[in-house]
């Protein structure tokens, strides 16, 4: 009985004696160990909280909102993992205030573009100018926000192109958010002719306006004449509409508005200059014969008898 | 032409037509309203139609969740309350039910759709527009174009208060119909000239009306249970 203890001794002592022989400078086999399941536990931890945020918040509050809560739960794990694992390295945290100074200079001149873009990835998740699914303006670029992350922000531009912007541009940038605010206002400048009358046109307008759903009743259209230009008496027309349908709206309502007009008898004028001659040279009109009419040229170059002009064919292409 | 309904029947409406026929295994569904036509094709062997009004938010498109009802002012004495009648738009809705599943396939009104905003262009809120006559007695309109409100307008403040407005928000209304009205039952409590509370109450204004299906619990949305009121916080006129 004896004897079996005391191997069972030796060997759970030869055992703690590998586990804790160290491996590298300070590091035991055992350290590892308790690395690798604190690492373990980590992941897993972070996965199942995951899952469970996006299972039991997706359908109570907003994507964006979600997408920040999941982000800065994952990296909070992950602060908490890394800081339970530093006991387990024998990593001495008073020694970093030794070397702190230098390592930090360092690592602040080798990484500042990412932590520019980690900083602006916080402020901006915190101070929140755009949001997922917003139209944004940022200098050339007009799109609409994908994902925003920690380093970078993805937009998607109206023509389908994926763009990933660094999140320290974003943040040092004019940003336009388009949709923000739930209505927006939008102009058109429509000319008639001088003999038009122009409280009937501003009438046919209004009227266009009030029959469109999207055009809100408050705050309400402005139509008035805003200017006696050279070919035409411009009426301006302002309308607000909700941020989301305005553009389906602004495209939709001025043939709209073109067409009815034109079925009142009020036309939009081409621009025209009326040109008078004084006629210094005392010259006898009378004697001055017309011209010539101009002939019409017939098309020839088909030669084929049954081609129908303007007719397309199969094959046929066109520079508009 | 509300009610419910088997797989196959028309209803006719002066510019409106409803129909469901039997194709084979199939159902075919029609709605023909002042010439713009709707098919759907179900595959369905039994089950039910329910033709019922439903909250006047779904068109053209599901812009916002308020409705907003504008109405000759009216001027309340301190702490008074008083019952005036309203109408609203009338949306009406198609669905198709199979035991406790229910479907929405189609959503329709005759009323024109307008839309407005409901505070300042930064801050407020997009609302379906609805002008109203103010009703003292129930009014009896075309139940498949405008319902009737009947709101109690409770001032609690010590001075006058001029209301021209009313804001609901879409969760929790309810709406009752029969042949001949659609209505709902609301209340507003004023608690500042700037400030007032607009709730539904769950029941008919006549006894004896069918509940609509309501389409937004219908859909599930969060947190439905909690919004039963909403605050109108930029103003009463």
């Amino acid at each position: 009985m004896s004897n079996v203890s005391g191997v069972a001794e030796g060997t759970g002592s030869s055992i703690f004696d590998l586990l804790s022989k160290p491996l590298i400078g300070d590091i035991a086999t055992y350290d590892l160990l308790y690395i690798a399941i604190i690492a373990i536990v980590g992941v897993m931890l972070v996965r199942i909280i995951r899952m469970w945020l996006k299972r039991s918040f997706s359908d109570k509050m907003p994507k964006s909102d979600l997408d920040l809560v999941i982000t800065l739960t994952t990296y909070l794990i992950y602060l908490v993992v890394v800081l339970s694992i530093l006991p387990y390295l024998h990593f001495d945290l008073s020694g970093l205030f030794v070397a702190g100074g230098i390592i930090a200079v360092a690592i602040a001149f080798a990484t500042q573009n990412i932590v520019a873009n980690l900083v602006s990835g916080i402020f901006l998740l915190f101070e929140r100018p755009i949001k997922i699914g917003d139209n944004i303006s940022i200098g050339s670029l007009t799109a609409t926000v994908q994902k925003i992350q920690i380093m970078s922000t993805i937009v998607r531009t109206y023509d389908g192109t994926y763009v990933r912007i660094p999140n320290s541009k974003i943040f040092t940038s004019d940003i336009t958010n388009l949709v923000i605010h739930p209505a927006r206002r939008f102009d058109y400048t429509i000319g008639i002719r001088y003999q038009d009358d122009a409280d009937t046109a501003i009438s046919i307008i209004k009227k266009m306006i009030e029959k469109e759903p999207y055009a809100l009743k408050s705050p309400g259209p402005s139509v008035y004449v805003d200017k006696l230009d050279d070919s035409s008496v411009n009426i301006v027309v302002k309308i607000w509409a909700p941020s989301l349908y305005w553009w389906g709206l602004r495209t939709e309502l001025l043939w709209k508005i073109k067409v009815e007009l034109e079925k009142n008898g009020i036309q939009i004028p081409f621009p025209q200059q009326e040109v008078w001659f004084n006629n210094i040279l005392k010259t006898d009109m009378k004697a001055v014969k017309a011209l010539p009419p101009i002939k019409e040229i017939p098309f020839q170059g088909d030669s084929a008898p049954d081609a129908e002009i303007g007719k397309s064919r199969p094959g046929d292409t066109y520079d508009w | 032409m509300y009610g419910k309904f088997g797989y196959e029947f028309c209803v006719e409406k002066d510019d409106l037509k409803v129909c469901f026929s039997k194709e084979d295994d199939f159902l075919r569904y029609h709605r023909n309203l002042g010439g713009t036509v709707v098919e759907r094709i179900i595959a369905s062997e039994s089950g039910t139609v329910i033709i019922n009004p439903v909250e006047p938010l779904n068109l053209p498109d599901e812009v916002t969740r308020f409705l907003e009802i504008r109405f000759e002012p009216i001027e309340i004495e301190p702490e008074a309350t008083r019952r005036i009648y309203l109408t609203f738009p009338i949306e009406i809705a198609v669905f198709l039910m199979k035991n406790d599943a229910y479907r929405c396939i189609d959503i329709f009104s005759r009323v024109p759709q307008k839309y407005s905003l409901y505070g300042p262009t930064d801050t407020g809120v997009i609302t379906r527009y609805h002008w109203s006559e103010v009703f003292l007695r129930r009014p009896d309109p075309d139940p498949s174009l405008y319902g009737v409100v009947e709101l109690d307008l409770m001032n609690s403040t010590k001075n006058w208060v001029e209301v021209s407005r009313a804001v609901f928000e879409n969760f929790g209304m309810k709406i009752y119909y029969d042949n001949d009205l659609v209505s709902m039952s609301a209340g507003m409590k004023i608690y500042k000239p700037m400030l007032a509370y607009t709730a539904f109450e769950d029941k008919p204004i006549i006894s004896g009306m069918q509940k609509s299906i309501e389409l937004y619990y219908s859909r599930k949305l969060a947190g439905v249970d909690k919004m039963a009121y909403y605050s109108m916080e930029e103003g009463l006129v």
